[in-house]
């Protein structure tokens, strides 16, 4: 690029090119036909960018204008040429020449005479709408009318409030909407800190007077959606890549039938055929039952269901096994988790360093392990986490019953993203845009496989994502999400007082009774108490008691049920495009709509029509159905291609949230689309799929690598083998509860707490001596348990859709070293000797039964007992030098029991417990 | 490791697709089976291009130092002491207060110093004594008059929580030298809270957590879960770890080729070798007195200080890359009693900081190692509250931070503030910039020093502008 710099800079600099004075017709058009027309043209406008006719040239596309006159470095066309950046990779850069003439066009002023005088650009009513919005219709505007005043549409400007018209045409002198400003009444002083609204800039209010100034035309603003006609952003061409059209089902191919258990099987096997490898063998059934518990459960299978399972010979002894593990509803608190993560549920808000606690999002995480529990169909849990509060009419108190209560609880889908906007410094615009932006990465990642983010800022760079789709899609969530008509996530100390809060509280008519009931007996006694405390005589003791329970007693009244939902409130701001991202610089009018490339191009957006208690815009709830169509492009390869990736450790598609261009191809495309489609025509059923998937004979194989693997299949991206695993974060600390026999097993609710040492460790507490799974441990963003971290529990920001596994020395560390490990080493070693007796054979066995689901091995055998009575002989020799005397046999007692734990802590160490084959 | 070879952010796209670098990536995230390696992703990397320093000790001053107090004076205050600051002058400030208040002079004397002739106040005498070594930039601003969202723009470019601190971008980039040490270790208060954002301030973010900052001190446990969190006779320790050590030798022989478990064997293996070389490096015993006093350990004000940068230096020693101390608490957000409250925690540093800088030099490490001592902004030149107790407010719009050795250009003054040390004016550097050149002089370029995330190559200065600012470079 240096190169290419250096030559033009030269090139201009020639006395014979700068005596002819270059025009834009002669010189520069043709440049640009011959390079960029291509793409920014008449009929394709990348970037809604079209360099024909001078108009659209002046106007520039959706990051602004092209030219500075005078100055190439602060123009956009020259940047993008210069840097290389355009042409696009695949296209000749322009030559030194070419690039040269630019420079130096824009250096001499821009002339575009010859093709149409330029015109100086007016200030329009589209040009003080965002400005209101921004600056005014905090109190003027939806929520509040303050002055009887508001200023979201012309006519109301017109008519005005008490004082009078907003405006006086022709004389912003007089008009009350520019002497406010300018007086600086408005916003009033006080709620600048708290609301987030600031003044408006100097340059904002100029433009105000303007156009104020030239009349207060108003201007009928039409927003860009989708329409009948082709959309000249998204090429059918474009259209075509693999993942933007419907999956279809072809025959799985013919293999030699001995060795397939499942169509599956036969998409698989058919590739290996080709690079000389067989399925591996299938692994025993202590391994398989081990691998099953694992995958569906999150935790090693009982010993009933394994010894049922090893003496079980008939045919169906298997998928048996595998439908037991479902219906367990450990399952759904495995699989919940998968969900969260994508989700990225947390609770808290994050965003600020106070990162205050979320309340109610539990209610969100119980929602999800029940759906998955009672395996509701993919499409209907995505269409109640998007839309929920559109299916029903939850306003309308009468008719609020449990379904109700659910489909608002799922939505908490969308509030689970950082949110900044509840904490000080409060609440600004950008804050505000960061929580929109985060909601959307999750749902276009996470459910879409689309890397939409990109497009926020400029049409996306590799897929055909025109940043006009991002604020279509910003355009479906306005109804709930509208940066300037926010809500605040909950209560907070010095927020604005008037902003009103996104927690509801829905209840059924019977709750709502029981609940006035016990806040009227609540009232009732505090009451009391203000009675009992004003009469004299009170001991201090008794005073001090009383007041206690009046602050606990108040606290509790304040307390009632609440849901951490979003809804739509039927009043969506109007939606711009943000040119680079920045909400200072609004560029077109955009309406909702769906990404144009995963449509034809000529299908308009249309919302769902309710007729509710209270109005909603019907936007989400249209989304929500088009994303779950039958034949959506991505919907079902997405969520298929997450499930396998749990499964075997990577996706179909490697890079799973991103099936776009950048991503990876699919290394067995004909299986996924099988896949997706079998999912869909069979009622998008999770379950059903776990099942398809483990009994094949892939899911069977064994985990063993051979010569011949390293050799053909190194990295098993052919699936010649079943991949080991390192249990995840959840299934390291759940798995050492459950075979110390300390995990409590009540489900759902509030979220356990914390403790937070003073150097930094973080632990779980017990609730009755017991901890409940890690699923129901407090997920505060900067009090995430230390072991949790070590085993690669990310912080979610916004979310995760991947785990990683490594290897660090820290979890060595944690295993080893911490306390609350220890202490279970210990409850295990007791849990042992109750159940196999004294003898050291005897508990060394029992340990790996209760632990790994089998007996070890004579080496390993030999190994333990090694090294119980080494610690035996060890604490003995200790116990003579110091304690001798205490009585020989509790000496021998305590002896044989810390050995014992010191074996079992091994074993809770062991490459065995924390890999599963 | 790919990501270390010269490629363009095109080209990093590229590659990505081709499946290279996304394999680059993941044996960064997984000790897996790519290859021979078994790293835990800190294995020395190469650099982008030759490097100035290889390693950086960053003195976090925390709270915002008084720049017209300490390096940058300002004889207009003294002419205009009680005026209201011009408002010309105040156009950047985000906050109408920031605009108000009677400008107060130093009450500290500014004086000339070694060859250079840099001006240092007289509150910071030792410092003062090797302003030949120091780079001072004059022209520093932040974005943010808040401590919280300031200091997030400080350590991570950004000013919320959730992206990786700029010690885990450079842990990232370079790896360790020393497998048994972290290769970012914090030296934190060790007896007072954590500093401001706690925890947050050396986070990895979504970079592998290897690349976390790990909080060290002085005493039985130096880093966390490092010994035992109870109570157990050494011989006893030993047999547990010799019972895992056999325990997964057997299960690895039935196991071949899943080199994962190798690496978990070396990772038992190196626990004990980390405690072992974090315990000798965080013990001071066998300094000389002679280094003990230069120091000022065991002088009441220095002492604890003085502790941590000797310790800085000892890590770096070792081979760890990136240090990073704390001041106590908000110490230099002098709101009140500036004349009492900035002094006090100059005495507190100033001793200890030159002896490190000149520590580091006696010991040929100076020129490796590069020092970065300022916080996340300065003060205004205004006096607030009572003007016989008064302080300075937050001041984000100018402000002072220094840099010694590593490649940094020694006893130069780079930047300049207005006439009355409000905003910085000339040769302004942001924080990306800075952030920036810390990068470049290790290295590594701040365009190539990509992490891919969400469809997004992530770096330390985002797609914010930013400029390396070779004029502080040697």
């Amino acid at each position: 690029m240096r190169a290419i710099c250096g030559i033009s800079l030269c090139f201009v600099s020639e006395s014979s090119l700068r005596a002819v004075e270059l025009t834009f017709a002669r010189d520069v058009r043709p440049i640009l036909a011959a390079r960029c027309d291509k793409c920014h043209g008449q009929k394709t406008r990348k970037a809604d960018l079209s360099l024909v006719d001078w108009a659209a040239f002046k106007r520039g596309g959706e990051s602004g204008p092209l030219i500075v006159a005078g100055a190439p470095d602060e123009s956009l066309l020259f940047e993008m040429i210069h840097s290389g950046s355009m042409p696009p990779e695949d296209e000749p850069s322009m030559t030194a020449e070419q690039i040269g003439v630019i420079r130096q066009w824009i250096e001499s002023g821009a002339d575009l005479s010859g093709y149409e005088s330029a015109q100086t650009v007016e200030v329009t009513y589209a040009d003080i709408v965002p400005l209101i919005l921004r600056r005014c219709v905090m109190c003027h505007g939806p929520e509040y009318q303050f002055g009887d005043l508001d200023l979201r549409q012309h006519s109301l400007m017109r008519q005005g409030g008490k004082n009078g018209a907003a405006f006086v045409a022709g004389k912003p002198d007089e008009s009350l909407m520019v002497t406010r400003v300018v007086e600086q009444l408005c916003p009033p002083k006080a709620d600048i800190g708290e609301s987030g609204i600031e003044p408006m800039t100097t340059a904002e209010l100029d433009r105000l007077k303007q156009w104020v100034a030239a009349g207060a035309t108003p201007l009928s603003l039409i927003e860009d959606v989708a329409t009948d006609k082709s959309d000249p952003l998204v090429t059918d061409d474009e259209r075509q890549f693999w993942s933007f059209v419907p999956p279809r089902k072809t025959a799985p191919p013919t293999v030699t039938p001995e060795s397939i258990r499942t169509e599956i099987d036969a998409f698989v096997l058919s590739k290996l055929n080709v690079s000389g490898v067989k399925f591996s063998a299938e692994a025993d059934r202590t391994t398989l039952a081990r691998r099953a518990a694992f995958a569906l459960t999150g935790l090693p299978p009982s010993e009933t269901l394994l010894i049922e399972f090893t003496e079980d010979h008939t045919a169906d002894a298997w998928p048996r096994l595998l439908d037991r593990l479902l219906e367990s509803p450990r399952y759904g608190e495995k699989w919940g988790r998968f969900w969260l993560d994508l989700a990225g549920y947390s609770d808290s808000e994050g965003k600020r360093n106070a990162d205050s606690v979320r309340p109610f999002a539990w209610r969100y995480r119980d929602w999800v392990i029940k759906a998955f529990n009672d395996d509701k169909p993919y499409s209907e849990f995505l269409v109640e986490q998007l839309a929920g509060d559109e299916l029903v009419d939850w306003a309308d108190e009468s008719s609020v019953t449990d379904d109700v209560i659910d489909r608002l609880t799922a939505t908490g889908f969308l509030r689970m993203v950082p949110d900044g906007t509840a904490a000080d410094p409060v609440n600004r615009f950008s804050d505000r845009m960061e929580v929109i932006t985060d909601a959307i990465d999750v749902v276009s990642r996470s459910l879409m496989g689309l890397t939409m983010n990109c497009a926020r800022c400029h049409t996306h760079k590799y897929d055909p994502i025109p940043q006009r789709d991002y604020y279509r899609m910003v355009a479906v969530f306005k109804g709930a999400y509208d940066e300037y008509d926010w809500m605040t996530p909950h209560a907070f100390n010095n927020q604005w007082k008037k902003s009103k809060q996104r927690l509801l509280e829905v209840l059924r008519p019977d709750e709502r009774a029981a609940v006035k009931d016990k806040q009227q007996q609540t009232q009732k006694r505090i009451d009391e108490i203000t009675a009992e405390l004003k009469q004299k005589g009170l001991a201090g003791d008794q005073k001090k008691k009383l007041r206690a329970e009046q602050t606990e007693l108040t606290a509790l009244l304040k307390q009632s049920p609440k849901i951490r939902a979003l809804w739509d409130r039927g009043r969506p701001s109007p939606t711009f495009l943000y040119r680079r991202g920045d909400e200072t610089q609004p560029g077109i009018l955009v309406g909702p709509g769906v990404p144009s490339m995963l449509t034809n191009g000529r299908t308009p957006f249309q919302p769902v029509v309710l007729k509710h208690s209270t109005p909603k815009t019907g936007r989400r709830l249209a989304f929500a159905r088009w994303l779950t169509k039958d034949d959506h492009p991505l919907t079902a390869r997405v969520i298929v291609n997450r499930i396998w990736q749990q499964h075997f450790g990577r996706g179909l598609v490697e890079s799973s949230d991103n099936f776009g261009k950048l991503g990876t191809p699919p290394s067995h495309p004909e299986l996924l689309d099988w896949l997706a489609v079998d999912f869909v025509e069979h009622g998008w059923s999770i379950k059903r799929l776990h099942r398809q998937i483990m009994t094949s004979a892939v899911w069977m194989q064994s985990s063993s690598v051979t010569d011949v693997h390293r050799s053909n299949d190194p990295d098993n991206r052919l699936l010649s083998r079943m991949p080991m695993r390192r249990l995840s974060a959840e299934e390291v600390r759940d798995t050492m509860l459950l075979v110390a026999d300390r995990l409590n097993e009540t489900p759902f609710g509030d979220p356990d707490a914390v403790e937070v040492r003073e150097d930094g460790l973080v632990t779980s507490k017990p609730v009755d001596g017991k901890w409940r799974r890690s699923i129901y441990v407090r997920q505060r963003r900067k009090e995430m348990p230390t072991i949790f971290e070590a085993f690669d529990l990310p912080q979610m920001t916004p979310n995760c859709t991947e785990r990683t596994a490594s290897t660090v020395v820290t979890q060595s560390l944690h295993l080893l070293n911490n306390r609350m490990v220890f202490d279970l080493a210990q409850a295990f070693a007791t849990r042992v000797q109750s159940e196999a007796g004294d003898d050291e054979t005897g508990q060394v066995t029992r340990a790996f039964e209760i632990a790994l689901n089998r007996r070890p091995s004579d080496e390993e055998r030999e190994a333990s007992l090694y090294a119980i009575r080494s610690i035996e002989q060890e604490l003995s020799a200790d116990g003579a030098d110091e304690s001798k005397s205490e009585s020989e046999s509790a000496a021998g007692d305590d002896t044989n029991i810390s050995a014992l734990a010191g074996f079992c802590h091994g074993l809770l160490n062991s490459a065995s417990l924390l890999y599963v084959d | 490791m790919s990501i270390n070879q010269h490629t363009t952010r095109r080209s990093f796209f590229r590659n990505t697709t081709d499946g290279m670098f996304g394999a680059a990536l993941a044996s960064l995230l997984s000790d897996d089976v790519y290859g021979q390696s078994l790293d835990s992703g800190l294995d020395a990397a190469q650099t982008h291009f030759p490097p100035k320093a290889k390693a950086v000790i960053h003195l976090c001053m925390q709270g915002g130092p008084s720049q017209v107090d300490l390096f940058d004076p300002k004889p207009a205050l003294k002419k205009y002491d009680g005026g209201e600051p011009p408002r010309e002058l105040t156009q950047d400030a985000v906050f109408e207060n920031d605009r108000r208040g009677q400008l107060m002079q130093s009450p500290w004397k500014f004086r000339q110093h070694g060859t250079s002739g840099a001006w240092v106040s007289e509150v910071m005498p030792h410092i003062a004594g090797e302003v030949d070594e120091l780079c001072i930039v004059r022209s520093m601003y932040n974005v943010h008059p808040n401590h919280e969202p300031a200091i997030f723009k400080l350590v991570s470019g950004q000013t919320f929580p959730g992206h990786p601190t700029f010690g885990s971008w450079i842990s990232y980039g370079l790896g360790s030298e020393n497998r048994n040490l972290p290769s970012y270790v914090v030296l934190a208060d060790p007896v007072g809270r954590l500093p401001t954002n706690g925890v947050s301030n050396w986070k990895s973010g979504y970079l592998p957590p290897v690349h976390q900052g790990t909080r060290m001190r002085a005493g039985d446990s130096p880093v966390l879960n490092l010994k035992p969190d109870y109570q157990e006779l050494p011989a006893v320790t030993a047999a547990k770890r010799d019972l895992i050590s056999r325990l997964d030798r057997i299960h690895k022989k039935s196991r071949p080729g899943q080199q994962v478990l190798d690496a978990r064997l070396s990772n038992y293996e190196m626990a004990a070798k980390m405690q072992l070389e974090a315990t000798q490096a965080l013990s001071t015993a066998d300094e000389t007195e002679a280094t003990q006093k230069m120091y000022g350990i065991g002088n009441k004000p220095t002492n604890e200080f003085g502790q941590r940068c000797l310790l800085a230096r000892r890590l770096i020693e070792r081979g760890v890359r990136f240090v990073q101390l704390f001041s106590r608490g908000q110490a230099w957000d002098n709101h009140s009693n500036i004349r009492t409250s900035l002094k006090s925690i100059c005495d507190i540093t100033d001793q200890p900081v030159a002896a490190l800088v000149k520590d580091l030099r006696d010991r040929g490490l100076l020129d490796s190692t590069l020092v970065v001592w300022g916080g996340e902004f300065g003060r205004l030149p205004m006096s607030q509250g009572d003007h016989k107790k008064a302080g300075r407010d937050h001041g984000p719009y100018g402000f002072t931070s220094w840099m010694a050795g590593g490649g940094s250009k020694a006893g130069s003054v780079y930047g300049n503030t207005d006439e009355i040390g409000y905003a910085s004016v000339e040769n302004r550097v942001s924080i990306q910039d800075w952030h920036a050149t810390i990068l470049h002089l290790l290295g590594l370029h701040h365009e190539e020093l990509v992490f891919n995330r969400n469809g997004l190559g992530e770096r330390l200065t985002h797609q914010l502008e930013t400029r390396v600012v070779h004029d502080i470079i040697a």
